[in-house]
């Protein structure tokens, strides 16, 4: 983790990096808040990202990209601060109701979510979207979680491999 | 899954055309699973061939109070993944279906494991009916940092073999231990390495303790009934706590505990006066250490007799012949010792010796119609300290420590 250059952001002005999507748009951000991706922060670390070069995300297009740097830039100060020890209760509640209202979306965006925050070890919000689709999930029956995940209708084949494994897996259906 | 017909449905259902959440990695999925329990985790896996074997790579496990049998067996002969976290409630379950995943879970549990097996209330420990219920053995956990079981008075039996070799923290709780093997020589250093917890509630069929451990940092014994014997070598313990062990002893229950980085000590007890206990503490805790050590050694009897209990200070071997408790080579623990012993006999010299008579510097008091004054008069006549110098540790309702009491020391 040595880094040739101090990449901690706190001397002087912020430190900017720049991210390329799959689209190729340019994203300027601040080294901090890039650096809540585990993937992103090695190579700020070791200087990248600065300048005219710019980190290209070949996996992460412009709307994604754009929906996460809006993430990581709402979380980088309290994660500064080392989470939420420092956090007054009013900082905490106001990350809470961004949460809230950043996972109100369209399916086909939370999932790309998923991806990007997977590819880009963002833990918190890994854990954000996985909990939003397992808030979908919980409670419902399988025929219900199928639709409410957009999965077609089971083929009659299909159905009957379900009922088998309804049976084999009985008492987790209690 | 790609199946024409389906993709019709998936058009009509969801305008992107497919279901997008299948095509995550399984990483993602797990992620997802893992915000769910384990039943709601399984029932994912009827979805579709792509969710079949999901939830087999959860890491943590988690399978909320059921009745036989219990789907922790069928469960993890399914799951694939490494285990590090295994939490299972079951209610009044079988010792056989416990040995059915026990010794499994034992062999894949790399981090913790918490078990609560609910007993039909009613059940104590105490019925007749040991000898109908059979013991399942207590696996040898090799990697597992953590383990709970709270049995429901099922018994375990103690394994005569076996390193615990990750194990830092035990927890039995409502537990009826049995043979081949002692439960101290099983946490003792040889066989549990790294343990620093130990924690033993509500248990039977432990009459003797005794553990040697370079590891342990802190024990609390709390109920573990008939206990006889207590021996401790533990020269890196901090915390130490024993409450209501002995109370049902009916021969002498003896003590002996060395361990001089302690910190911490709560001994709270209660016996029949007729029963002389010894407990002889070795703690070379420096002076400074003394100043800094918050200590509670209390204990009080059952008998029909008002107060029971008396802190000493620089207590010696001498004394032992009055005072019913201990402390030997302990010079600076300054609260020792705590005779229980009938109200009419503390104004009598030879239950408080004359050498111990400047040591007194406050009391437990256990008493009948709250005459806290009346016991304090009392002490200071026969301690001839001032009452007011007298520090009272807080009166207890019999056979009950009052919660949070504490005998306070003044500054010499």
């Amino acid at each position: 983790m040595a880094a040739p250059e101090s990449g901690d952001g706190n001397n002087g002005a912020a430190r900017m990096v720049t991210l390329i999507s799959s689209d190729n748009t340019r994203f300027e951000v601040e080294a901090a808040a890039a650096s809540l991706s585990q993937t992103l922060q090695l190579t700020i670390l070791d200087g990248g990202g600065g300048g005219g070069d710019g980190i290209p995300l070949p996996n992460v297009d412009s709307a994604t990209l754009s929906k996460v740097l809006e993430y990581c830039i709402k979380h980088a100060p309290a994660a500064a601060n080392g989470g939420a020890p420092n956090a007054t209760a009013v900082d905490r509640a106001e990350l809470e109701r961004f949460d809230n209202e950043f996972v109100n979306i369209d399916q086909s965006v939370l999932y790309s979510l998923i991806m990007a925050a997977h590819n880009l070890e963002i833990e918190g919000l890994q854990s954000l979207v996985a909990k939003k689709v397992a808030d979908m999930i919980k409670g419902k029956s399988p025929m219900e979680i199928r639709r409410t995940l957009g999965f077609p209708d089971p083929t009659p084949e299909e159905q009957a491999e379900m009922n088998a494994h309804m049976l084999e897996y009985g008492w987790a259906y209690e | 899954m790609a199946q024409g017909g389906g993709r019709i449905a998936a058009e009509r259902a969801n305008p992107s055309g497919e279901d997008r959440i299948s095509a995550l990695p399984n990483d993602a999925l797990v992620d997802i699973l893992l915000h769910l329990n384990t039943a709601a985790a399984v029932r994912t896996s009827v979805l579709s061939r792509r969710w079949r074997r999901v939830w087999t790579l959860l890491p943590e496990l988690r399978f909320d109070f059921s009745p036989e049998p219990h789907p922790v067996a069928s469960a993890l002969a399914v799951h694939e993944a490494a285990l590090r976290f295994l939490d299972v409630g079951a209610l009044d379950a079988a010792p056989e279906s416990v040995a059915a995943w026990l010794p499994v879970a034992a062999n894949r549990l790399s981090g913790r494991l918490n078990f609560e097996n609910r007993a039909p209330p009613g059940r104590n420990g105490d019925g007749e009916e040991d000898g109908e219920i059979g013991a399942f053995e207590l696996p040898c956990f090799k990697s597992a940092t953590t383990v709970s079981l709270d049995l429901g008075f099922l018994r375990l039996a103690v394994p005569a073999a076996g390193v615990f070799s990750q194990l830092t923290e035990l927890r039995l709780v409502r537990v009826r231990i049995c043979g081949p093997c002692k439960l101290g020589d099983a946490v003792s250093s040889p066989r549990c390495p790294c343990l620093q917890r130990l924690t033993v509630h509500q248990t039977q069929g432990l009459d003797n303790i005794t553990i040697r451990s370079e590891s342990l940092l802190r024990m609390d014994l709390n109920a573990v009934s008939g206990l006889q014997q207590f021996n401790l070598v533990a020269p890196a313990l901090k915390e130490l706590t024993v409450r209501h062990c002995f109370f049902r002893s009916r021969t002498q229950p003896v003590a002996d505990i060395s361990a001089p980085q302690m910190v911490s000590l709560e001994w709270i007890d209660a016996w029949a006066v007729a029963v002389p206990t010894e407990i002889t503490f070795n703690c070379s805790i420096s002076k400074n250490k003394a100043r800094e050590l918050r200590r509670t050694i209390s204990t009080f009897c059952k008998a029909e007799t008002s107060l029971k209990c008396y802190m000493f200070r620089d207590a010696d071997k001498e004394s032992a012949e009055s005072c019913f408790f201990t402390a030997s080579s302990c010079p600076t623990l300054s609260a020792v010792g705590a005779p229980p012993c009938p109200q009419q006999h503390l104004s009598d010299s030879a239950v408080i010796s004359p050498g111990h008579r400047d040591g007194i510097r406050g009391y437990y008091g256990e008493h009948e119609g709250g005459k806290r004054g009346a016991h304090r008069a009392r002490v200071s006549r026969c301690c001839r300290r001032r009452r007011r110098d007298l520090a009272c540790g807080g009166c207890h309702v019999a056979g009950t420590p009052a919660v949070g009491s504490e005998y306070s020391e003044k500054a010499p």
